[in-house]
């Protein structure tokens, strides 16, 4: 929790100054805010920053459970846990697989070099579930518990938001939030999807 | 005969219980083996019912538990991550790395097929040809949600257990679908037979139409029993013997369900218990036997004492009263053995008395005529060649006057003392017994050729001296008649009828005694056999009515006749009524005689009187006649029955059959005289009847003895009698009847007399009724009646 904080934090602290403002956006949907779903414009701003971030295995548990970043950026994949994982990917947007045994010193970081949405599992423990959403630009922000996030954007409109969140699919949303002065606020009509983690695990 | 009847007895009651106890376990035996197979039979069958509703269950619980089994070796393969690499590199162009992963997989669940998809259904590879890649799975449906799913499909004529999964990479993450099919072929389905216990057969297609998919028998009755079941359990009966049947349809993804059926065959079922059948057929049987030899050993037991009761019967049956009862002595044989024993007493008392009454005269307490038969018969087998044997046969004279005269109990009281006096004067060795009415007769065992006679005087001497009756003296007489063995016979029936008919010759010539000689016999034998045939000429119609015609001699016309009757025998021809009509009166044939002579009389009187003839016909009654309390109601019958007036008969009697008996006699005739019938005192002189007597006969004619008038005309004594009677008569104010006129000269003489009526030759002799008419016809004389006839014209 910490390190996701930080994670934010560095990407809050890094969101170029000039040429941008800030939206407070609010997400939610029937059910009440949505929070972890991962909001961005498209857009790009000049050359993209070498950007790190880190998708933790924690309690056998990737953490964050999404992990928004920009194209480019390295993710880590630390494997805090005692025991091994073997994390891999078939999504088209980054497919690999990689084995975080303890005890040998392999390699851990991975390059997301392409926009999608990686889809994140561990070989071994099939119920281990993440989310890498792989943004070509900077203008991206994630809810809080609140489904209250801050989204830097270009000063300039207009504005193609992007919503996504495994319980409204496999691919991003496209939504028009509404806009009043700084804050824009984004309602889901669409019945939310059961939340994948909190299934029982079919085997 | 008696054997035979024991022997049936015997056997027919040992073999009835014998056969009743056998029958009764037949039944009873027949009836448990009704009842075991009935009971078998349901209960075989209900427990195949129940066996085939188990296997269903069990059948479903397999299915269950393998359709588990394939998903869980489903969804295990799908998690495995070189699946999913594969999956995910493959394109249906290029899989045939996926398409070598998939068969290992499948080697691997022991399945039959595998195949994957893409997310879009599509077959990526597949183990089977039959489904290529690029195209479709064939059954969408399967692939859906998130969960295995499972179905059975046919591909190609081949029955599958198909499951289905997602591979998710990871869930949620859609990357294709795994797809593995268990074959259930013959080898599968003879399984889950063994597993049900039944024959299990499996069937696509319709069910109008089924195509065989597996089966645990090659060949069967499955198809045609599928066509008959309906669902659930049912028995069929099919060609080769009876099913109990368990029809399920299974759903099957895409196509019809499929049919399920599981059959078992009731006939082979029950012939496990064809060998608890045999072994109780073979306890039945040995019960049969054991029971039968017991029921015979029960019947003999019965029929034992009862057999020694026949055996004991029968000796008393054949007169051996000596007999011991048998020995039996408990229950109802002993009962009736201690009855039986009382009973044969009773039955030697009854037959001594019996045998005394059978060979002892009751009145005079001498053995009998069967007893001296005996005895003779017995005398005669002993006799020697040398030694001689005499019968006596002895009858009192007058015993029947005697008897008449002074009552039945006068003469049987006779008849003791004389046996008395005869039991006295018998000498030892000599056999006296009582043949019947007055006769006696002897049997002399041993007799020298001159003691005959001294015999036959030793015997008479039992009559010497008067018999004392009532008060009187009495002097009897007896007439013995002697034959003699070997002389005159060596039959005891031949000397006794011999014996006998010395006595009547005897008797006839007035002698003490008489010994048999063959020429004594035709006469003798003749009337004694006449006596007997007398009835049967009667009724054979030997007899004929005579007529002789009745002249009134001052009106010259015929006024009646004397109806007679004649006997014409087949062999000895004509027999005169002198000789057989005493006979009769002794035998008491008379009165049949009689009856006869009467309704002929009356059947031609009417004839006559029908031709115009109203004709007096007299008929003779004799002495027996006038004590038959009978009579008068006979004649009156054969009045009515013929429709002729009672003037129309005359009776006549004689005066010695009046008087012996005068005073029943009269009565009678009083009757007949009150009824309107004409009488008549036939043979009047010959008698000794007086004036007194014959005044107080109740007569209308008078008929003098022909005695007295053949003669008349020559002989003046006569005359003077004729003459005197025929004032008599007419004083007495009776018509007078001359018989015997022979002459023209003697008719005129008795009519210058006054005689009113005339009969004899001279008018004609006795002819046949039925020549009567023809006689008148030619005669001098018209008939009375013929003139009363014409005179009414």
């Amino acid at each position: 929790m910490k390190r996701m904080m930080m994670g934010i934090l560095a990407a809050l602290s890094l969101a170029p100054v000039a040429h941008a403002k800030d939206l407070q956006v609010q997400i939610a949907s029937a059910e009440g805010p949505l929070a972890e779903a991962v909001i961005w414009v498209e857009g790009k701003a000049g050359a993209p920053a070498a950007k790190t971030a880190v998708l933790d295995q924690i309690k056998k548990a990737f953490v964050p459970f999404i992990l928004p970043v920009q194209v480019g950026t390295t993710v880590d994949f630390p494997n805090s846990d005692p025991i091994n994982h073997h994390v891999y990917s078939f999504s088209p947007a980054k497919r690999f697989d990689m084995k975080l045994f303890k005890g040998q010193n392999q390699p851990h970081t991975l390059v997301f070099d392409q926009a999608g949405i990686v889809t994140v599992g561990c070989n071994i423990h099939d119920w281990m579930l993440g989310y890498v959403v792989v943004i070509d630009g900077p203008w991206f922000a994630q809810s809080d518990g609140k489904g209250e996030a801050r989204l830097s954007v270009p000063d300039q409109g207009p504005w193609r938001f992007q919503v996504f969140h495994p319980r409204l699919g496999n691919a991003p949303l496209a939504v028009e939030p509404v806009l009043t002065g700084d804050s824009a606020s984004i309602r889901l009509t669409q019945a939310l999807k059961p939340d994948p983690r909190q299934r029982r695990v079919y085997d | 005969m008696t054997k035979n009847l024991g022997t049936t007895l015997r056997g027919s009651l040992r073999w009835r219980i014998f056969l009743f106890f056998l029958a009764l376990i037949g039944l009873i035996m027949a009836a448990v083996l009704g009842m075991v197979y009935r009971t078998t039979y349901g209960h075989t069958l209900a427990q195949i019912r129940e066996q085939l509703q188990a296997g269903y269950g069990v059948l479903d619980n397999a299915m269950a538990a393998r359709s588990g089994l394939q998903r869980q070796v489903t969804a295990t393969i799908a998690g495995d991550y070189g699946l999913k690499d594969e999956l995910v590199n493959a394109r249906p162009d290029s899989a045939e790395s996926l398409t070598v992963a998939l068969d290992n997989y499948r080697r691997r669940g022991e399945a039959g097929i595998a195949l994957a998809t893409d997310p879009e259904r599509r077959v990526l590879a597949s183990t089977d040809s039959r489904l290529k890649p690029g195209m479709s799975f064939p059954r969408p449906e399967l692939l859906q949600g998130e969960a295995p799913a499972d179905a059975l499909l046919i591909l190609e004529g081949r029955l599958f257990h198909v499951t289905a999964t997602p591979v998710f990479a990871p869930r949620p993450n859609l990357i294709g679908y795994l797809v593995m099919g268990f074959a259930i072929d013959d080898a599968e389905a003879l399984r889950l037979a063994r597993l049900t216990g039944s024959s299990l057969s499996l069937f696509g297609g319709t069910p109008a139409a089924p195509v065989r998919l597996a089966a645990s028998e090659a060949e069967g009755p499955a198809q045609r029993l599928l066509a008959l079941a309906p669902a659930g359990v049912s028995t069929q009966a099919s060609r080769d013997g009876e099913y109990v049947v368990y029809r399920a349809e299974l759903s099957a993804a895409g196509t019809a369900p499929i049919q399920l059926l599981m059959h078992r065959s009731l006939t082979d079922a029950l012939s496990d218990y064809r060998a608890l059948s045999l072994q109780l057929l073979a306890i039945v049987l040995f019960a049969l036997g054991a029971a039968g030899i017991g029921a015979f050993l029960v019947a003999s037991t019965v029929s034992r004492p009862i057999q020694a009761m026949v055996d004991y019967v029968r000796r008393i049956g054949s007169g051996d009263y000596a007999a011991r009862p048998p020995e039996e002595r408990r229950g109802e044989v002993g009962v009736l053995a201690k009855e039986f024993a009382a009973m044969q007493a009773g039955i030697a008392e009854r037959e001594a008395a019996i045998s005394h009454l059978a060979y002892h005269d009751p009145l005079t307490g001498l053995p009998n005529r069967n007893r001296f038969q005996l005895a003779l018969a017995e005398a005669l087998a002993a006799r020697h060649d040398a030694t001689r044997l005499a019968v006596l046969v002895m009858d009192l004279d007058r015993f029947k006057d005697i008897n008449d005269t002074l009552g039945h109990l006068a003469g049987d009281e006779l008849l003791q003392q004389a046996a008395r006096r005869l039991e006295q004067c018998r000498r030892e060795g000599d056999v006296l017994a009582r043949l019947g009415g007055d006769e006696f007769a002897l049997l002399v065992p041993q007799i020298g050729a001159r003691d005959i006679i001294g015999i036959g005087l030793h015997y008479r001497e039992a009559f010497a001296a008067p018999f004392a009756l009532e008060g009187i003296e009495l002097e009897v007489a007896a007439t013995v008649g002697v034959a003699v063995c070997p002389e005159h016979g060596e039959q005891a029936g031949t000397l006794l009828q011999h014996a006998e008919v010395a006595m009547y010759v005897g008797k006839g010539k007035r002698l003490p005694y008489c010994i048999y000689n063959s020429k004594l016999d035709h006469h003798s034998l003749l009337r004694l056999s006449l006596m007997g045939e007398l009835k049967a000429a009667i009724e054979r119609g030997e007899l004929a009515l005579y007529v002789q015609p009745k002249l009134d001699i001052a009106a010259g016309q015929i006024a009646g006749l004397e109806c007679l009757v004649r006997w014409v025998h087949p062999v000895h021809g004509f027999i005169p009524p002198d000789e057989f009509i005493p006979l009769a009166e002794q035998t008491g044939a008379v009165r049949h005689l009689t009856a006869w002579v009467l309704d002929e009389a009356m059947a031609w009187a009417a004839r006559w009187r029908t031709a115009g003839h109203g004709l007096k016909c007299a008929v003779n009654l004799s002495a027996v006649d006038l004590m038959d309390r009978g009579l008068h109601d006979l004649v009156e019958a054969g009045l009515k029955r013929h429709g002729l007036p009672p003037e129309a008969l005359v009776l006549e009697v004689t005066e010695s059959a009046v008087m012996s008996d005068p005073d029943k006699a009269v009565a009678l005739l009083g009757e007949l005289k009150a009824a309107g019938l004409r009488l008549s005192i036939d043979d009047y002189g010959t008698g000794y009847s007086s004036m007194a007597q014959l005044k107080r006969l109740p007569v209308h004619e008078l008929k003098i003895d022909k005695s007295f008038v053949l003669d008349v005309v020559n002989n003046p004594d006569d005359a003077i009698i004729v003459r005197s009677t025929i004032e008599l008569g007419h004083n007495m104010a009776l018509s007078v009847v001359a018989e015997g006129v022979e002459s023209a000269e003697a008719l005129r003489l008795l009519g210058s007399w006054g005689c009113d009526l005339a009969q004899g030759y001279h008018l004609s002799k006795p002819m046949p009724a039925k020549d009567f008419l023809a006689w008148l016809e030619h005669s001098p004389w018209p008939a009375k009646g013929r003139l009363q006839e014409v005179r009414r014209a």
